[in-house]
This record gives structure tokens, C-alpha cells and sequence, in this order.
């Protein structure tokens, strides 16, 4: 009787860590999160007072619509232009090619790259006075001045730029194994009815490869809505607010404001702003498999 | 009829090399920039290069003895293999449990698990501030340890769990009879023929422990405590010369690049291991 009780006890007990990891920093501070958001509190999360819904308030300013309409951008134009490249890189990587494995090996080296680092080496590459595409640029004639990529009016073009760099890789490496798993009966088959090229692809390969898609682009678009390091680190959120986005402005609100019911009131709103999102692309994905 | 489908194949390899190519160069842009400009001298830092000019290796020297770039090392080095060990034994017992045993809140778990791949650093880093203050863990490194094991943990439990269901649990079985425990017949025998999978775990586990920028940042205030990313983009923040910022950014990036390499063959399906589920 004992040991069968300890037998029912050993799944949970191996579990046990990583539950304590989860509690510790997920559903604690969530829950702080939470109330913090109706509350005034100081920058360690003392409590003072409770302030009703006043800390909601920001998330109907026009400063704040701004903002989300900007990250809204950041997130499309950033999963669109990482869904483009992505499988068109993962095609042309698919079948037999001569170098393939190294080509593999390169393409995915901006994965493993930090986004600090990404960021830091792009700034010095876009640099308007020295950075070599404007070198380049200048030198074929193609430009009279400089572009300024890191200004007002590009800053959101080129950081976007940056993630789809950054994010193009875990993509094909997700596509490049789903395409493995396609059998090769499949192409056979297709080619004997004469689907080739761009109607194998539309009719065969993309059904084929919409699960992993789906899975893929959720995460993709989850982290993409609170990238924080890589913008900050490339333009702090401006010039004149240009490429601040939720990430940026929760953490200006908390640690450059001290305003730190306000940022959890936009935390609040950015988690369930992006699990609605995410649990409704899954929900159509898994409904779709049966 | 053979000629055409020759000539189909050639123009085939040509449209997949240019993509390719066209890539290759994109993604390795920023590197060789930075490479170049690292073996550059200060005064010759407005000058177009395509190739590098100048063997200017004392800029390494020069950037090591200036600024406290060991000290970031070590810190990072401290944050990337703490993560990693941390996060491959609990993702081991983990999902071990998963894979092995049948108990009732199985299906919840799991569904835990692939959840809080979504929960983004920032909106956690603003309580979790307030919590290590409370707790006394402010400025220690294992406050951005656990935070970072946390960000790290699914992936490596969903792969192993795929990993370990795919071996035969005969042998679990045959070492039960000969008075094995549980934990002694998965050290002795699912580990090591887990070993693919373990190496991209600790892989994927590093670099997340390696990319760290918001936790230290926020959670340490001492300067032992400063990672290579914090620091180096502090460096930025302050206009340091180009050529050193890019000489700490090579020394930054060799260790994940160093560690794709040796990982890479068991990475690329490693890595989507949970996700076609």
C-alpha cells in the first residue's frame, strides 16, 4: 500500500522543480502583476493605496493608440516579411543542392546571434555618417546623401527590417524539418498528375505545411508584440517616439517614470491583448487538423 | 525530352543558389562589418572597406584593458551556464514524468508548458523587481538565473519528452527487476542514449542565458553583475570609438556561434521537436 502510494507520488515529485520555477516566476509575480495594476505603488511594489481603474486610463489616450497601432505594424510587417523570406529560403534549402549543409549552417547563424548584439551591429552598419551601406550607396552613385535609417521617418522600417533578419531563421529550421516529413509518394504522385511548380506549392506543400505555420507564426507573433532588447538597444524608442513600442513604453513607464501601476496596467492589457490572439489562431489551426 | 529536364534542373539550381546567396549575404552582413571595423584603427574608421585593410589586433587588447569587459564576461558566462544546467535538469525530470508516467494532471501540464512560451520578459520584469527586492534576491546572480531558466524551460521539456518517448522503456524495465530506482535507470540508461538531445537542450538553453539583457539589467545594480550584453550597449549609449564596441561584439558573439557549431547537426530538428505536436 505504501509503495503503491509512492509510486503515484514519483510523476509529481519529478515535477516538483519545475513547478517551483514556474510559481516563482510566472504566477507570483503575474498575480503582484495583477493588483499592482489597481493600485499605487512605489518602485518596489509597496503598497500604498488602491486606485480603482485610474491606472487603465493611459490605455485610452491618444498616446497610447499610437503606440499600439505602431507595435500592431511592427508585429504584421515583421511576420509577413519573416513568413516571405522565410519559406522561400526554406524551399530553395528543401532538396539536394550541392553545399547544402553548409548554406544550412549559414542561414540560421542570425538565430543564435543575441538581440543586443544584432541590434548593436546593425546600428553600426545602417550608421548614416560611416556605416557601410551608405558608403556603398554613395560610392555606386546611387545616392546623392546619405540615407538617415535610424531617423524619424525609417527608424520603423529598419528595426522591422532587423527582426525579419533575426526572426527568418527559426522559421525555416521549423519549415525545413516540416518539409522533411512530407513523403515522397506525395511529389510522385503530383508530378504524374502534372501539379508542378507554383500549383504543388499552393495546392500540396502549403496544406502540408499550415500546422507547423500556424504553431510557428503564434510564437513568432507573441514575441514579436514584446521584443523589447533589439529596438531598445537600436533607437531607444525614438527619435520623437517613432519606434516606441508596448514593450518600450511598460518599461519606460516602470523604471524611467517610477509609474509602476501604470506599467502593470499595460503588461495586463499586452498578456491578454496577445493570448486572445494566440488562442484563437491555435483554436482555428487545431479545429482545422480534425 | 532528357535535354530539357537537364535544362530544367540548371535553371532550377540557379533560382535556388541566387535566394540562397542572396541570404547568405544579409544574414552575415553585420558580422563582417563588425569584423572588419574591429581590426580597424580609430583614425581610420571613415574609410570604405569591403575588405579588411588594417590588422589593427590591438584593438582587442586595447578594449579588454579599458573597459571591464572580463568582468561582463564572467557575469555572462555566469548567467548562460547557470541557465543551461539549471534548465537541462529540470526539463530532464520533467519530462521524464511526462513521458514515463500516467497521473492526473498530465494534459494540464503540458498545456502549461507550451502557455508560458508566450509570456514575454517585460511584463514579468516589473513585479519580479518588486519580488526579488522583498525576498533579499535583488543584485544577486541567481535571482537572473531562475528568471532566465524560466524564459528557457518549455522548449527543453517539450524536446526531451519527444525524445523519451521515442525509446523503449524494455530497458527501464530490465534495470527495475535488478533493483534499479527510477532516477538510477533514467541517469544510467535514458540519459546517455539521450545525449542529441540533451546537447540542444543545453544549446538552446545558453543561448537564452546568453541573450539576457533585461533581467540583469534590471534585477543587479553592482558592476560584477553587468552582462556582456548590458555592458556593451551601455559602452554604445556613452559614444565609445566603433571599433571597440565592434571588437567586444565579436568577443560577444563566439561563444553561441562556437556552441551552434558543435551543436548544429542535432539543433535544426531538435529545435521544432515540440511544435509539430
Amino acid at each position: 500500500m505504501n509503495l503503491k502510494r509512492k509510486r503515484k507520488a514519483l510523476p509529481y515529485i519529478f515535477l516538483v522543480p519545475a513547478i517551483v520555477i514556474i510559481i516563482m516566476i510566472f504566477a507570483i509575480p503575474l498575480f503582484n502583476l495583477l493588483w499592482y495594476s489597481f493600485a499605487k505603488v512605489d518602485l518596489i511594489g509597496n503598497f500604498n493605496s488602491w486606485a480603482g481603474f485610474n491606472n487603465y486610463k493611459y490605455l485610452v489616450t491618444e498616446t497610447f493608440t499610437k503606440t499600439l497601432g505602431r507595435t500592431m505594424i511592427w508585429v504584421v510587417c515583421g511576420i509577413a516579411g519573416i513568413f516571405l523570406v522565410g519559406t522561400i529560403l526554406a524551399l530553395a534549402l528543401n532538396k539536394p543542392i550541392p553545399g547544402r549543409g553548409f548554406f544550412r549552417t549559414v542561414v540560421i547563424i542570425p538565430w543564435v546571434i543575441p538581440h543586443v548584439f544584432a541590434g548593436t551591429m546593425w546600428s553600426w552598419v545602417l550608421n548614416s555618417t560611416n556605416g557601410i551601406v551608405n558608403t556603398l550607396l554613395l560610392d555606386l552613385g546611387l545616392i546623392k546623401e546619405p540615407i538617415s535609417f535610424l531617423g524619424a521617418e525609417l527608424a520603423l522600417a529598419t528595426v522591422i527590417f532587423i527582426r525579419i533578419w533575426k526572426g527568418v531563421p527559426f522559421l525555416v529550421m521549423s519549415l525545413l524539418s516540416a518539409l522533411q516529413t512530407i513523403p515522397a509518394e506525395v511529389e510522385e504522385a503530383a508530378k504524374l498528375d502534372g501539379a508542378l511548380g507554383w500549383k504543388y506549392f499552393w495546392h500540396i506543400t502549403l496544406p502540408l505545411l499550415r500546422p507547423v505555420m500556424v504553431m510557428s507564426g503564434t510564437i513568432l507573433m507573441a514575441w514579436s508584440f514584446t521584443i523589447f532588447d533589439l529596438v531598445y538597444v537600436i533607437t531607444g524608442g525614438g527619435p520623437l517616439n517613432a519606434t516606441e513600442l508596448l514593450s518600450i513604453t511598460i518599461y519606460k513607464k516602470a523604471f524611467i517614470n517610477g509609474d509602476m501601476g501604470g506599467a502593470s496596467a499595460i503588461a495586463i492589457f499586452t498578456m491578454l491583448f496577445v493570448s486572445v490572439i494566440a488562442f484563437f489562431l491555435m483554436k482555428r489551426n487545431s479545429k482545422e487538423a480534425d | 525530352m532528357k535535354r530539357k529536364r537537364r535544362n530544367k534542373t540548371i535553371r532550377d539550381y540557379i533560382v535556388r543558389y541566387f535566394v540562397i546567396i542572396v541570404w547568405v549575404v544579409i544574414a552575415l552582413l553585420p558580422i563582417y562589418t563588425a569584423f572588419i571595423t574591429s581590426l580597424t584603427p580609430f583614425e581610420k574608421l571613415g574609410e570604405r572597406m569591403l575588405y579588411p585593410k588594417y590588422f589593427a589586433w590591438e584593438n582587442y587588447a586595447e578594449v579588454v584593458a579599458q573597459t571591464p569587459m572580463w568582468e561582463y564576461l564572467k557575469a555572462s558566462v555566469i548567467y548562460a551556464v547557470g541557465t543551461s544546467i539549471f534548465t537541462i535538469i529540470i526539463s530532464i525530470l520533467a519530462a521524464y514524468a511526462l513521458s514515463r508516467f500516467r497521473f492526473r494532471f498530465k494534459v494540464a501540464f503540458m498545456m502549461l508548458i507550451v502557455a508560458i512560451q508566450v509570456i514575454p520578459q517585460i511584463v514579468i520584469v516589473t513585479p519580479l523587481y518588486g519580488l526579488s527586492n522583498s525576498t533579499g534576491l535583488y543584485d544577486t546572480y541567481i535571482v537572473v538565473v531562475l528568471a532566465m531558466v524560466a524564459s528557457a524551460i518549455a522548449n527543453p521539456i517539450l524536446l526531451l519528452k519527444g525524445f523519451f518517448d521515442s525509446i523503449s522503456s524494455t530497458l527501464e524495465e530490465a534495470a527495475a527487476v535488478d533493483g534499479c530506482t527510477r532516477l538510477g535507470a533514467l541517469v544510467k540508461i535514458i540519459l546517455p542514449i539521450s545525449l542529441p538531445a540533451v546537447t540542444t537542450a543545453f544549446a538552446l538553453s545558453f543561448f537564452t542565458g546568453w541573450d539576457a539583457y533585461l533581467y540583469p539589467m534590471i534585477l543587479t545594480s553592482s558592476p560584477g553583475k553587468v552582462s556582456m550584453t548590458v555592458g556593451l550597449s551601455r559602452m554604445k549609449d556613452i559614444v565609445t570609438p566603433w571599433n571597440w564596441i565592434m571588437s567586444g561584439t565579436i568577443i560577444a558573439i563566439i561563444p553561441p556561434i562556437l556552441i551552434y557549431l558543435i551543436a548544429q547537426k542535432y539543433l535544426i530538428g531538435g529545435l521544432t521537436a515540440g511544435s509539430d505536436k
